[in-house]
């Protein structure tokens, strides 16, 4: 496989889409890293996973290290600003890669009942095929009592 | 990789799994093909249908004319698939049939079975079937607990939105 789009942020949940590449995915040719800022005014939900790990360019040098690390492979690493899904397709078109990968932001309960809206644009959207990563170390199967505490079935 | 699940239905739209898994993931030990039936035919208020009602629409099925139909049909679609598999080398291929609603029934197995992968196809393709119809690949993809690859067939989908260019407006005199 020659292209791969892997759209990254500061979220821990990011980093199940480096497991995902290395274990799922036949080495690729050409990996992008798209970093999507936000646009300010745009969360009124506390993301509680956010971490000040850093600016875009420390986050995805990160990333670029541990893909790397993989094998050679070439990198080419991207900031843009705007819509999240609509910057994902875009790039997906303009770099003519062969796959996305990207992670699921659906780590916490309230993050579950968000609209999770990214993922669902990108995947009916996109013309090539979308592998949505889902967070490291999650237990299997997860259920919500009627007090809305999240324990491990 | 151990375990992938391959959710195939009649759709063309299915077909995109075979070359995504030929070209875009690394040869697991074993496939599960899986095929949920659609017991309650192509009706729109599958969500409403809880488990009594389920397995009430299960019980008056058993052993009718229409449930062998079904049958066949799942059998059908099944072998297809995994001719399609075996000829491209694996071996390893157990076939499931369930039914209910899709979603639920796909994640039910992958549990079931451990699987480390879900590959679906994806059939929204016109914006009445994506408003009505809703999405097996959506809804499941939400609840997963394991990596969802959603297979796009590119050769269909280059016309979406997403590959429109603006209009480019000639001023005229």
């Amino acid at each position: 496989m020659k292209k791969v789009l892997l759209t990254v942020d500061q979220t821990d949940g990011s980093q199940s889409v480096l497991s995902v590449l290395k274990t799922m995915v036949p080495g690729p040719e050409f990996v992008v890293l798209l970093y999507v800022t936000r646009t300010s005014g745009e969360n009124w939900i506390e993301r509680p996973d956010e971490r000040g790990l850093g600016s875009p360019e420390q986050i995805l040098d990160f990333y670029r290290k541990e893909v790397e690390n993989g094998g050679f492979v070439s990198v080419k690493t991207m900031v843009r600003p705007g819509i999240p899904s609509d910057v994902i397709l875009d790039v997906a078109q303009k770099e003519e890669v062969d796959i996305i990968i990207m992670g699921s932001n659906r780590n916490s309960l309230l993050q579950r009942l968000s609209a999770g809206s990214v993922v669902k644009e990108v995947e009916q959207n996109a013309i090539v095929p979308v592998l949505v990563a889902k967070k490291v170390g999650r237990k299997k199967s997860i259920t919500c009592d009627w007090r809305g505490e999240v324990y491990a079935a | 990789m151990k375990k992938v699940l391959i959710a195939v239905d009649e759709t063309e739209g299915s077909k995109s799994v075979l070359s995504v898994f030929q070209n875009m993931v690394r040869p697991p030990e074993s496939v599960i093909l899986v095929h949920v039936q659609q017991i309650e035919g192509k009706s729109l208020m599958i969500d409403m249908l809880g488990e009594p009602e389920m397995s009430t629409l299960r019980e008056s099925l058993k052993g009718t004319e229409h449930k062998a139909a079904l049958d066949q049909k799942s059998e059908k679609i099944l072998s297809f698939y995994r001719r399609e598999l075996e000829n491209g080398g694996l071996v390893s291929v157990k076939t499931v049939i369930r039914d209910g609603v899709p979603s639920e029934e796909i994640l039910k197995v992958a549990q079931e079975e451990g699987v480390d992968l879900i590959i679906t196809g994806f059939n929204g393709k016109t914006f009445m079937q994506r408003l009505l119809g809703g999405s097996v690949s959506k809804e499941m993809e939400k609840n997963s607990p394991v990596p969802v690859l959603v297979a796009k067939n590119p050769a269909e989908e280059k016309y979406g939105w997403a590959a429109a260019e603006p209009l480019k407006v000639k001023a005229s005199r």
